[in-house]
């Protein structure tokens, strides 16, 4: 036998159900602008139904109210981390190479190729009148102009390695915050979940925070499943792991550390910033991937034993021009004879010193200390005389025969193994344009697989708002026909309650 | 696949941006008229590109550099020809002075022409361009003859017998040179002013200069030593030989050249204390007497040996030479490249006389370049090796005798010329036309030359303006945007862009909330 007022209960979780499933449609419509926002859906199934006697069936007894849940692809997550972070490593990279890009200036009129040419051309005007101090003082002045460029561009390069150095500190300060963040928010989780339920909001947060991260470096996400829990749905603690090293585990942090000033491994005179975890152990940066690679290998990166070719691979470059082009003109410019005579004149030298502070205790000329950032021309020329023009001391002034060797020396194939130095500064300009241009390729490719994973999880977890208009419209008439079931159950028992029983009143 | 109309903006705006970027492209495209700006919108485009910026500045520069070249040589032509008029006109005064037909007052009125013709030749032979002296070689900042066509410049130094150093060299193309000046005693000169030593046994060089010969012979028996016999004629026609060495024993070069050197210059020079008491002296109107006589003075090359347990490089002869000393021996080796292309030290000796050593690896079969073939005419082979003073000492061995005309020898004949004009020798000048003529002859050939070159360089500037307009067109099809093909795709992009926008606009308004009531 029914109870008098079970159609009431049934009417009424109905009308709970409907109730909740505007509020949840409520809220999604409220959040569908919120990053990292997943839609909600509330689960509801039919409630235990009671069993009729004599074998007339069950009976229903209305709807329960579930969980509330995510619409959630957890492997669409995964992947989409793995992509933004490659996505970040090669903008990381692809900025770096257009900055070196810029600061090579090839092609223009400003570029060290167009130095060069000058450099030479003051000489062949040098040859036709050696003797002459206007011609003289063209070449010193197109030396100078092309030692400065190699400093210029050697200091730009240098001060961009400084910079990326900030970035990587930068970056690591985000990294730790994030870590933070997410230690924070995984104990708001857990405390809310302990009991069996799902903090769906915190744990958008926190994906959202763990999507950022990835760009910045590759992290391994692992739930640990909490054995003391209760409920159907057990509560997890969560790690992550920066190439097997945890950033982050449950609560805690084990932040990374830049306070390590050491010195550059390539450049002299240079110190940055070194990565390693707090605690004391190793960071293999070879090992991580993201932004932070990215900045790391410009930062770093010679070239050389499987390295990236980053800033201190163009400074190398910069110092074997600056040495192998100074020594070559030095050799031919000190075997010949100046105005006067004299000889054994270097006319490029490592900070503009006389050629004597350029000779060793056995003798022998270090040109070795030259490199891009020190070369300039010697101290020597100041006195113009002192340019070595001749190659025979009989046939003073007039002799211009140097020079003519010093202008073979463009079209010295063996200087370089590149070839001569327009082709050295050809095949660099051709290399860095080869490495940017994959870079941005990558970089491209990279956005738009990250683009199209974001569309896919979008697609599943996306709030549509003709949906949740829809399904708002869908529970308004389910909460109507429950109330609408209310009244018809209040006039069935009016029918028993005030009408039953009053025949012939 | 569901679709959130979130997305749907999403989407749109990324496009847009695309297409904005693309549009931005063509547009800088189009504003800059280049196709590419940096080295990574197209590598290879630009290596080339920068190839041929540092080909077409090499072309703008050796444009100039003919330039120069063209007005230097141009110069130079201007005062060969003036220089052949007056020797024309020179030349037409002494036929007429020499018919005899004419009275002493007229032939001196003709020798007054020859000189102010002389004075003009001497101007010409100082012509600058641009404040440089053409003909000076590379002193180019002194006047080549003094008034009185004395040589102020030394052209024929000993140490430089060739001359050849004082070619002032011009590039005009890559590794084309060409040498733009003449020398003033290409045209001064006629006779030749070096003497070579034979170089095989039993070989003889001969060398005429006026009325003196000199004969030198290597001798069969003993190579490397020399003998010689100077002749001279005086005036009565009377010739006398002299043999050097006169004790009759060959000589090596550095030693003959100066004893012939030093006889000649006493026989020419000394007014007439000639040994042989039968011959007269040689007149001070002998054109001889205007050469000085010189053997060349040997040019040595010396290396501080290194102490005990020291090493040293010896950079010599095209070669480098690693010497070691352990205290009693020293070891000599050489680089040398392998066939690999790399750089080894290969043994040469090893003993306590370095100089051996030297001399041994010099003058045995053994010599070799530094890429290890053997090479008879190695250039080492003219050094001899001897050890002075602690030091190792390379002397080379090229002999060579040198005849210095203090005046410049068509001045001279002039000069004579004009002496005989006034001297009423007018017989004498019919041999000093035929001696005008070889001058006159020489300059001819000058001439031609420096024409040939002026014309040579009016060719390289035709080619070079052709190639740099070769090269443009290459550049700019390397670099250059195609105007039309731009406006085209700039249209285009702006029309899918419109068109985005429209459809955008549309797609993202309406939602079913329009719809509900």
């Amino acid at each position: 036998m029914r109870s008098t007022f079970l159609g009431f209960n049934t009417a009424r979780s109905g009308l709970f159900a409907a109730q909740r499933s505007l509020d949840t449609t409520g809220h999604n419509i409220a959040n569908v602008n919120t990053p990292g926002y997943t839609r909600q859906r509330l689960e509801q199934k039919s409630s235990t139904p009671l069993a009729l006697p004599g074998r007339e069936g069950m009976l229903g007894t209305g709807v329960t109210t579930v969980t509330i849940e995510q619409v959630r692809n957890e492997f669409l997550d995964f992947k989409y981390r793995k992509e933004v972070n490659a996505s970040s490593e090669w903008e990381a990279r692809r900025d770096g190479l257009m900055h070196i890009e810029a600061i090579m200036n090839e092609p223009s009129d400003t570029g060290i190729n167009t130095v060069i040419d000058e450099f030479f051309q003051s000489l062949q005007e040098l040859n036709k009148n050696p003797q002459e101090l206007t011609n003289r003082s063209l070449v010193r002045q197109r030396g100078v102009a092309l030692s400065n460029s190699l400093n210029h561009m050697h200091g730009q390069m240098e001060r961009m390695i400084k910079d990326t150095n900030e970035d990587v500190i930068t970056t690591v300060r985000a990294i730790n915050s994030y870590a933070n963040q997410i230690a924070r928010l995984n104990e708001k989780i857990f405390s809310s979940e302990v009991g069996g339920s799902n903090a769906n909001d915190l744990r958008d947060q926190r994906n959202l925070l763990i999507d950022e991260l990835s760009e910045l470096v590759d992290v391994e996400v692992i739930d640990v499943v909490d054995p003391n829990s209760k409920g159907e749905n057990k509560a997890t603690k969560m790690a992550i792991q920066i190439n097997g090293q945890p950033l982050v585990s449950h609560d805690k942090v084990n932040r990374l550390s830049t306070e390590d000033e050491v010195k550059h491994d390539h450049i002299e005179d240079l110190y940055i910033n070194k990565v390693k975890w707090e605690n004391g152990s190793g960071f293999d940066s070879n090992s991580i991937n993201g932004n932070l690679r990215g900045l790391l290998d410009l930062r770093d990166g010679n070239g050389k034993e499987g390295q990236y070719g980053g800033l201190p691979y163009y400074m190398e470059e910069l110092d074997r021009f600056a040495q192998t082009f100074a020594k070559k003109f030095n050799e031919i410019h000190a075997s010949g004879y100046d105005i006067n005579g004299g000889t054994d004149t270097l006319f490029f030298t490592a900070n503009g010193t006389a050629s004597s502070a350029m000779i060793d205790g056995n003798g022998n000329i270090e040109h070795d200390k030259i490199t891009a950032k020190n070369i300039a021309v010697s101290l020597d020329l100041q006195d113009l005389n002192k340019f070595a023009a001749a190659t025979n001391k009989e046939l003073l002034p007039g002799d211009g025969s140097n020079i003519l060797k010093l202008i073979d020396l463009r079209q010295d194939t063996g200087m370089f193994k590149e070839g001569a130095p327009e082709d050295y500064i050809k095949s660099l300009v051709a290399a860095l344009g080869v490495d940017t241009q994959e870079a941005i390729r990558n970089t491209q490719n990279q956005e738009f697989l990250t683009e199209q994973l974001d569309n896919q999880r979008q697609a599943v977890s996306g709030v549509s708002m003709d949906e949740e208009l829809s399904k708002m419209v869908m529970f308004q008439h389910a909460y109507n026909a429950s109330a609408r079931m209310v009244n018809t159950m209040d006039e069935m028992l009016d029918v028993i309650i005030n009408r039953l029983g009053q025949v012939g009143r | 696949m569901r679709t959130t109309n979130n997305m749907v903006i999403t989407n749109m705006m990324r496009n847009l941006n695309r297409n904005m970027t693309r549009l931005d492209k063509r547009q800088m495209q189009m504003s800059t008229g280049k196709r590419i700006h940096k080295p990574s919108d197209d590598p290879v485009a630009i290596a080339r590109s920068l190839k041929i910026r540092t080909d077409i500045n090499q072309l703008h520069q050796h444009r100039k550099n003919i330039d120069d070249a063209a007005s230097w040589l141009e110069t130079t032509e201007l005062a060969l020809q003036n220089k052949g008029e007056a020797m024309h006109r020179v030349r037409d005064l002494t036929v007429q002075a020499a018919n005899g037909v004419l009275t002493q007052e007229e032939t001196l009125k003709i020798s007054a022409e020859i000189k102010e013709l002389k004075d003009q030749i001497i101007g010409l032979s100082n012509t600058t361009y641009a404040g440089r002296y053409v003909f000076s070689g590379k002193n180019t900042n002194q006047p080549l003859l003094d008034q009185e066509g004395n040589y102020n410049v030394d052209l024929y130094n000993a140490n430089n017998p060739n001359a050849i150093d004082h070619k002032m060299i011009y590039e005009v193309g890559i590794a084309e040179k060409i040498d733009v000046n003449v020398l003033g005693t290409d045209f001064l000169e006629t006779n030749s002013l070096t003497l070579n030593f034979p170089r095989q046994e039993g070989e003889e060089t001969e060398w005429t200069l006026h009325d003196a010969k000199v004969n030198i012979t290597m001798e069969e028996e003993n190579p490397d030593t020399y003998s010689a016999t100077v002749t001279v004629v005086n005036e009565e026609g009377k010739e006398i030989v002299k043999a050097i060495p006169e004790d009759g024993d060959p000589r090596i070069k550095s030693d003959l050249s100066k004893e012939i050197a030093d006889t000649l210059n006493e026989l020419i020079k000394n007014d007439g204390e000639w040994k042989d008491e039968e011959q007269t002296p040689l007149r001070s109107t002998n054109p001889l007497k205007n050469y000085n006589f010189s053997g060349v003075d040997f040019k040595e090359t010396q290396l501080d040996l290194p102490g005990a347990d020291e090493e040293k490089i010896w950079r010599f002869g095209g070669e480098e030479f690693k010497i070691e000393y352990d205290g009693n021996n020293y070891t000599v080796s050489k680089k040398t490249v392998d066939d690999n292309g790399n750089d080894t030290d290969k043994l040469i000796g090893s003993g306590g006389n370095i100089a051996e050593i030297f001399n041994e690896y010099v003058y045995g079969d053994e010599t070799e370049d530094n890429s290890g073939i053997k090479n008879p005419n190695h250039p080492l082979k003219n050094y001899t090796f001897d050890i002075n003073e602690g030091n190792l000492v390379a002397t080379k061995q090229d002999g060579l005798l040198v005849a210095q005309p203090e005046k410049a020898g068509l001045i001279a004949l002039l000069d004579r010329i004009e002496d005989n004009m006034i001297n009423g020798k007018n017989e004498e000048l019919s041999d000093q036309l035929k001696e005008l003529d070889t001058y006159k002859n020489q300059l001819l050939t000058m001439r031609s030359e420096v024409g040939a070159k002026v014309n040579r360089m009016e060719l390289a500037n035709n080619r070079i303006s052709d190639d740099i307009v070769n090269f443009r067109t290459l550049q700019s099809n390397l670099e250059d945007a195609d105007m039309g093909e731009v406006i085209m795709e700039l249209m285009n992009e702006e029309n899918v862009y419109r068109a985005a926008l429209n459809v955008g606009a549309r797609i993202i308004q309406p939602t079913i909330l329009d719809f509900l009531r």
